[in-house]
């Protein structure tokens, strides 16, 4: 993968294929709060290739979503650079930004609160055509129903408000206005969690649609491991702040190195009686400390079940390793040896 | 035997556009230490349905049937007694315990509360219950914890607060409505794992709320898949998963990704079309207009739960047969 650096300043865009879609380097964020520092992001390097879906997977607190809005530039990074398509979007003026903002775009979990509920349908989807000057106004309503359509919407439902929908038809609503200006990118923060599990299905089938047939890069953040292994093509896993490891989706669903990564794919319950009784149980302990101060060395070693001395006082790197099969793993654990091995999980715990 | 017996149930919810059919006809048991999962998706009437039974439905909501529970029916008694029954018998958990607890006050102080309620005990032995109670759904360092307010406690732990809560005072049945749909899955492990050890050591009946199949398969005996406000199958873990009859039961297990289902190139299903509110109860499956196999027959009468070939009971005309898997 060829370092962009160079591309920054040029600020061209879409090279040669092997400049990633988006590549994060040593990101931060952090949020000063009375009660001290909030460091939500806090150093992250994750490269996103062109047209592929990168699954972002932690729990509440791990600053997936702050990772999410750094990404389409929608908060300012404390140190650290997004560099989208060769461009580094963290370092452009107000009037640049407006403009490159067309490539890259975001969808949120509630498209009820994200979407203006005194527009219609056909306002919404023309409103980001008309910012980034793409269609004419007499050509406005053909594309609205060529973009409506690519969503699974009939053309008449342009008409109405946002209100009068349901959810799933409000988040293609979203995925329509998101996707209008043919971004080359897209966020979508948890987009199928506020849905019910049928209309769940059909929006990821239909992001996974859009995607193969529109060829975007995407970054796909959920808590839902299932949706996770059924869209993403690599997953990467975040702890407080911190990315602990990458891989392919097999890979990591199947053979997590990282001891969070296998602790979390082992809480989320299969909806299978017999597999769901029968596996290993890892329960967790404690709670998760504070992104306020996060502990030193590890920053999973309170909770791991097989820390070490080392782990207590110097923080792992992310390290690559080729698996057998030629695909490449990232993890940052210092008990991960070159071949992918670590000691068990559960050997000393009392299955619960 | 059956602890609590919910016979016909009806809850109908006046609104300014009409009223609503919450529950039409929903009828099940639950016995000591069973733990019966009711499923289905938003707007199914699943919650209202449970908190009608003690009192706790929508304003103005007119609930008729029969809620049996140590021989009487809790639907006609007085709110006095009700509130009696609440909590010393039957309890509640909720998804969001912030709302339930007071945020002014320690939390070990709001279990004593309780206790002070339905139990005559001295000040320094309700102190003492809570320390014991607290170690009971694994609250570490329980004494310290009790005089922490809810802001200062994460998810997981004021869940368990409002467990150790719910079973203060030893009730028979516990209600627990979605009480992890709020949580990562960690704690939802560690909170699963709590209620079926407190089923365990305690022998109470649990009634779970939830939209999450992986929820049921953890942790359910039985369970009843509701839509539009209905039972429409009801039976054992294993029959449903394995060989769930009705049409929508299989739609909602072929909507979850399940793992290895991308390397197979499988594709989801989701349920076309939306769940129908209901104004009045209908003498037709609800359910048809989204079915595939709806005729004639499904669209004049209701179908009644019956046995089904594979072991669950269905209210369908046409169940399925196969089972589920190798779809």
């Amino acid at each position: 993968m060829s370092e962009p650096n160079t591309a920054v300043a040029g600020g061209t865009g879409n090279g040669s294929a092997d400049v990633p879609a988006l590549h994060l380097k040593n990101l931060v964020k952090h949020y000063a709060t009375r009660r001290g520092t909030v460091r939500s992001v806090d150093g992250v390097d994750l490269t996103i290739r062109k047209g592929e879906i990168l699954g972002l997977v932690g729990e509440s607190g791990s600053g997936k979503s702050t990772l999410g809005k750094l990404a389409v530039a929608l908060a300012e990074p404390t140190s650290g650079s997004v560099v989208i398509d060769g461009t580094d979007v963290s370092r452009l003026s107000g009037r640049e930004l407006r403009r490159r903002r067309k490539s890259f775009n975001i969808v949120f979990q509630d498209p009820g609160s994200s979407l203006n509920p005194r527009m219609t349908v056909g306002e919404a989807v023309a409103e980001p055509l008309r910012i980034h000057r793409i269609v004419e106004r007499r050509g406005e309503a053909r594309k609205v129903a060529e973009i409506l359509d690519t969503v699974g919407l009939r053309p008449e439902i342009a008409d109405r408000y946002v209100h009068m929908l349901s959810g799933g038809q409000r988040q293609r609503v979203s995925l329509a206005r998101a996707l209008a200006p043919e971004p080359t990118l897209l966020v979508a923060d948890e987009p199928t969690s506020a849905l019910d599990v049928s209309v769940q299905a059909s929006v990821l089938n239909l992001i996974a649609d859009l995607q193969h047939d529109l060829g975007f890069a995407c970054l796909f953040i959920s808590h839902d491991l299932a949706a996770v292994e059924y869209l993403a093509d690599r997953v990467a896993v975040m702890y407080l702040g911190r990315v602990v490891e990458v891989a392919d989706a097999e890979s990591l669903f199947t053979r997590p190195l990282h001891p969070y990564s296998e602790i979390l794919l082992k809480a989320a319950p299969l909806p299978d009686p017999d597999a769901q009784r029968t596996r290993e149980r890892i329960v967790l302990g404690g709670d998760l400390p504070s992104p306020l101060n996060p502990p030193a060395g590890c920053r999973f070693h309170p909770r791991c079940p097989i820390a070490v001395d080392r782990c207590r006082t110097e923080e792992p790197e992310l390290r690559e390793i080729v698996r057998p099969g030629g695909a490449t793993s990232s993890f940052a654990c210092h008990l991960v040896d070159d071949q992918g091995v670590r000691p068990p999980l559960i050997a000393d715990m009392p299955s619960g | 035997m059956n602890v609590l017996d919910v016979r016909d149930l009806s809850v109908e919810i006046p609104t300014e556009t009409g009223h609503v059919l919450a529950v039409d006809g929903l009828s099940y048991s639950v016995g000591e230490s069973e733990i019966l999962a009711i499923v289905g998706e938003s707007g199914c009437g699943k919650s209202v349905g449970v908190l009608s039974l003690l009192g706790l439905g929508p304003e103005h909501a007119r609930v008729t049937g029969e809620v049996n529970y140590a021989g009487q029916n809790l639907l006609t008694r007085k709110p006095d007694a009700l509130r009696r029954v609440r909590g010393q018998d039957i309890a509640y958990i909720f998804q969001d315990p912030m709302t339930a607890l007071n945020p002014l006050m320690p939390v070990g102080k709001q279990v004593e509360e309780v206790l002070a309620q339905h139990a005559s005990m001295s000040r320094a032995e309700r102190r003492a219950r809570v320390v014991e109670l607290f170690e009971l759904v694994g609250i570490p360092a329980a004494a310290e914890r009790a005089r922490a307010y809810p802001h200062q406690l994460s998810g997981g732990m004021r869940q368990r607060v409002m467990i150790s809560m719910a079973i203060a005072c030893g009730p028979r049945v516990l209600i627990a409505d979605e009480p992890t749909t709020a949580l990562d899955v960690t704690v939802q492990a560690a909170i699963l794992e709590i209620l079926k050890d407190l089923r365990d050591k305690l022998g109470m009946a649990i009634v779970l709320i939830t939209h999450d199949m992986g929820v049921v398969a953890d942790i359910a005996d039985r369970v009843v898949v509701m839509y539009a406000g209905r039972a429409i199958e009801e039976g054992g873990i294993e029959q449903v998963f394995r060989r769930p009859a009705h049409p929508y039961t299989r739609g909602l297990l072929s909507a979850v990704p399940v793992p290895g289902q991308r390397a197979a190139r499988a594709r989801l299903r989701g349920i076309p079309g939306t769940v129908p509110v209901i104004a009045e109860s209908v003498d037709a499956c609800t359910f048809a207009d989204r079915c595939g196999r709806a005729d004639e027959a499904c669209r004049s009468g209701r179908p009644p739960l019956a046995e089904a070939a594979g072991g669950t009971r269905v209210a369908c005309r046409h169940p399925e047969t196969k089972e589920s898997n190798g779809e």
